[in-house]
């Protein structure tokens, strides 16, 4: 790599680093959305990833951002995407806070990475894809759904093929026999892990609400109809389908309506980065063709946070973050590139409301931050 | 206009119209607090030319304390001259015009877009859209001065013919829906400005048309100006501006704030002031508006908060809405540019204001809403025409007819069970029957006490019981206007009538007296049986009041 990408990259990290000290060093925050790993759960051991560890993956997974989106887009999208992920606050807040899903985004930056590599006979991307993949199936529960849908996403768009695939799932096979053997054992812990993870049809409010209406129709003369219309399978799947909805909104990562850790006033993302982030869709929608594995992803990616009861939940969420700065580093490329004078215009709007918003967030972070955690807290 | 097409926009007509008028009287409930104030409002002024307060003709009506736009009450008198002072009577306006948007939709949507079949399809859909038939069927002004709006700009449209009288029409309907409704007051203006923008070559060559236009409205506006500079027609905006916002000062702003010190403690206190952080929680309620929950399920208000009720749209319309996003940013439908901005000042008034997303205040990007679900419609039909064979076609049409038979049939339940018994208390059902009950017996008493607070699980609804007084006994309002009224901390009453809080413990004695009150101010457990007179039930089958007199 030449040299002013490896300053640039340099500076990212720092910036990155320096972010996150002021987050450790503004907000208590320490450990609060840790979660234990599911393979020790099951042999009822508690052994979560240590925060400075969350940290350093973090900074990890800024450079692997930059390397997969300057290979598969260009150098400045890579630059763009990795910038994104140093200063989004959603992502500073949850490596300091020790978030398990932070290590999940490294698993799934190699597990890509090495797909990247895969199709060139290489025995490094399978040593790569068997542990990273073996490493999520070990962690939590959930990505025994996501990292099947992956695969079968990527296969299908041919990123892999048929007799690497093969290997792959033998040496997988053979990894997961521990905890394979370990959930065999206690099916029970398994049992409690998934209902504890798998929240979205226990909304007891729901089936509730259900039942109120079923009463309320009875006595009337739509009866009939309503043990057609209003039953509680409608019900669940609406209760599904509207929080998928929720997935695809942008309120939902630009402002702060579903508070990040439940008490913050800062956006996931800084809201500037809307308008890119709406070019960037655009753009990768007419080139449907070559990139509808990312849109197909991202389904499999947020599915975690869909099947949570507090959907959407933040933390779950970070998966798709990777996905959403390429998004944003595509349709910011695109403003940059274009020379004409509205798209110079709407680059200017996006950098001061970025800057500013950046300052207003610091400074919120100072002034109000921890007494909103304390107030969530009471 | 083809033989065919007026067929079928009779035909819808007549369909939004019993969608509207059915039971009108009775569905909602009951007459809402605004309701009843401006129905008696209206009926003041018609008797005596003045309002509730007495005043002439004004151009803001006090009411409730919430200072309402004067047009819709004005609007209001003929009904009531014809109809009486009754549910029907405040109703039928609001409904009349509902109705009556239908053609005007169609005819406003050829024009805007110059698309028959765009136009026919946001005609079908705005006759079953739940979004307008809910505030068709109010006496509220929001419909209302949409279609005085729809109107205004309909046009504003033809403006580019350069005709003096389309202009004129322009300005007059434009100008009554800033004097209908809050929300117009600050569209309208900014509307024109991106219409005129958007079309200024093609206007330019209609110098005088668009002079005419913005002379006719600035002095038609003159009076409303003057109400909001000088009068009260700024107190509606100064109570409901978002900065006092509950949500915003309790979890934004929050205190005591953190101690900094240094340098750069004055960047920070600079950049964590109210003024950067109201904007971004203004943003935030904008982009709110595209939650799912908005759009499809809860805010129409129909249904307890949990459950799924209705939105802005259907359901079913969800693919439409999507394919009508891809297509106007695929394809270059006219007028593009100005649909975008009626969308985006559109929701500009409501986000402007505290509590949560509000569907009647954002009731202004209907036609927008149903001009995207029209494109998104023909292109669902011409997309499956495209790549599905008719075989197919047929089964994706089958589901496509089960999920629209689904969800009106959902709306059926919706509209005629489920909101009736879960809102009813909440549109103050049962104060009507407590008031009639009240007036017959007025003899018996000396004086009839009503407690303003009620609710089924709490004490937690306030009722204005007093506009029901005047509403259901046709109270005169020429007295009303000059008697002098009993009032202080927690009290009001005039005539026989006292509405302030029940404390039975000191009450029980007062054995000339009416109470009317909830079971929280009339516990039962401490009523004697003779003293209950009556016992008024929601129509979900809860105790809501009781009306009670002491015995010795």
């Amino acid at each position: 790599m030449k040299i002013r990408p490896m300053i640039f990259i340099a500076i990212i990290l720092l910036n990155s680093l320096m972010f996150r000290i002021f987050i450790m060093y503004s907000l208590p925050i320490n450990k609060i959305a840790s979660e234990p790993l599911l393979f020790f759960e099951l042999i009822n051991r508690q052994a979560i990833i240590p925060p400075w560890l969350i940290i350093g993956l973090g900074l990890i997974n800024l450079l692997l951002i930059f390397i997969i989106n300057r290979r598969i887009i260009s150098y400045q999208v890579g630059i763009i995407s990795a910038f994104l992920y140093g200063i989004s606050p959603w992502i500073a807040y949850l490596e300091v806070a020790g978030s398990l899903y932070i290590f999940l985004i490294s698993c799934l930056l190699i597990f890509f990475i090495a797909l990247q590599m895969s199709n060139s006979r290489n025995n490094l991307s399978l040593v790569m894809l068997v542990i990273s993949s073996a490493l999520m199936l070990y962690s939590s529960l959930l990505m025994w759904i996501v990292l099947p849908l992956l695969i079968i996403t990527f296969l299908k768009v041919r990123l892999v093929n048929n007799k690497n695939l093969k290997i792959y799932l033998l040496a997988l096979l053979l990894m997961s026999l521990p905890i394979m053997f370990a959930m065999l054992k206690n099916v029970e812990g398994v049992r409690n892990i998934l209902s504890l993870q798998i929240t979205l049809f226990s909304n007891v409010g729901l089936i509730n609400s259900v039942n109120v209406f079923r009463g309320e129709v009875n006595q009337t003369k739509f009866a009939i109809i309503a043990q057609l219309i209003e039953n509680r399978y409608s019900y669940l799947s609406e209760h599904f389908l509207f929080n998928l909805l929720k997935h695809i909104s942008p309120v939902t990562y630009f402002t702060s309506e579903f508070k990040m850790l439940n008490f913050s006033f800062s956006p996931p993302i800084l809201l500037g980065f809307l308008l890119p982030f709406l070019l960037g869709l655009k753009y990768l929608f007419q080139s449907w063709g070559k990139y509808k594995w990312a849109f197909i992803a991202v389904i499999a990616l947020i599915l975690p946070s869909v099947l949570s009861k507090n959907s959407p939940d933040i933390n779950r969420l970070s998966l798709v973050a990777p996905v959403l700065f390429l998004f944003i580093g595509l349709g910011f490329t695109e403003l940059i590139n274009r020379k004409e004078l509205i798209y110079k215009f709407l680059l200017f709007s996006v950098l001061i409301l970025v800057l500013i918003q950046g300052l207003t967030t610091i400074s919120d972070i100072s002034l109000r931050e921890s007494v909103r955690l304390q107030q969530h807290k009471t | 206009m083809k033989i065919q097409t007026f067929i079928i926009i009779f035909t819808l007509t007549l369909i939004a119209g019993i969608l509207r008028f059915y039971d009108l009287k009775n569905n909602p409930v009951s007459l809402s607090v605004d309701e009843v104030s401006i129905g008696y409002n209206a009926y003041s002024i018609l008797k005596t030319g003045k309002d509730e307060y007495g005043e002439t003709l004004p151009l803001t009506f006090k009411s409730l304390g919430d200072y309402k736009g004067p047009l819709f009450v004005y609007l209001t008198i003929p009904s009531i001259a014809v109809f009486g002072l009754s549910e029907f009577g405040i109703r039928f306006p609001t409904a009349f015009l509902s109705t009556l948007m239908i053609p005007l939709l169609y005819f406003f949507l050829l024009q805007f877009v110059k698309d028959k079949k765009y136009a026919l399809i946001g005609a079908v859909l705005l006759t079953i859209s739940p979004w307008h038939i809910s505030y068709s069927r109010v006496a509220h002004e929001y419909s209302v001065a949409l279609f005085l709006m729809v109107l205004g700009i309909f046009f504003l449209l033809k403006l580019e013919s350069g005709k003096w009288y389309w202009a004129v029409l322009a300005s007059l309907f434009l100008v009554a829906s800033m004097y209908t409704y809050h929300a117009q007051r600050l569209f309208v203006p900014l509307f024109s400005t991106a219409f005129i923008g958007l079309n200024l070559r093609k206007l330019l060559l209609k110098k005088m048309a668009l002079s005419i236009f913005i002379v006719t409205s600035l002095v038609l506006v003159i009076p409303l100006l003057w109400s909001i500079i000088f009068g009260l027609g700024k107190t509606r905006a100064q109570m409901t501006i978002i900065t006092n916002d509950v949500d915003f000062i309790r979890y934004v702003m929050v205190a005591p704030l953190q101690k900094i010190s240094g340098m750069l403690s004055y960047l920070i206190e600079f950049f964590g002031s109210q003024t950067f952080l109201i904007f971004f929680y203004w943003a935030r309620k904008i982009l709110a508006y595209f939650q799912p929950s908005f759009i499809f399920y809860s805010s129409l208000g129909m249904t307890n908060a949990g459950t799924y009720g209705l939105g802005i749209v259907y359901l079913f319309e969800l693919p439409f809405l999507i394919l009508g996003l891809i297509t106007l940013i695929k394809i270059k439908v006219v007028n593009r540019g100005l649909l975008l901005a009626w969308f985006l000042i559109g929701l500009l008034p409501a986000s402007l204001t505290q509590n949560e997303q509000h569907s009647g205040r954002t009731i202004i990007i209907l036609p927008m809403i149903l001009l995207v679900s029209a494109i998104g419609a023909v292109s669902f039909f011409n997309l499956s025409k495209k790549y599905f064979s008719l075989h197919i076609r047929g089964v994706i049409y089958l589901l496509f007819g089960v999920a629209v038979t689904w969800n009106l049939l959902l709306a059926l339940l919706i509209f005629s069970v489920h909101y009736p018994k879960e809102k009813g208390e909440g549109i103050m059902e049962g104060t009507k029957q407590a008031v009639e009950f009240a007036l017959v017996n007025k003899n018996n008493y000396q004086e009839i006490v009503f407690d303003p607070v009620r609710g089924v699980d709490g004490p937690y609804i306030v009722n204005a019981p007093h506009v029901y007084i005047l509403f259901y006994a046709k109270y005169d309002p020429a007295r009303y206007q000059t008697e002098t009224k009993r009032q202080g901390e927690n009290l009001y009453g005039f005539d026989k009538f006292t509405i302030r809080p029940i404390k039975w413990r000191e009450d029980q004695s007062k054995t000339d007296t009416l109470f009317i009150g909830s079971p929280w101010s009339l516990p039962v457990q401490d009523l004697k049986e003779e003293e209950i007179l009556h016992k008024i039930y929601l129509s979900n089958g809860k105790l809501a009041l009781l009306i009670v007199s002491p015995k010795k």
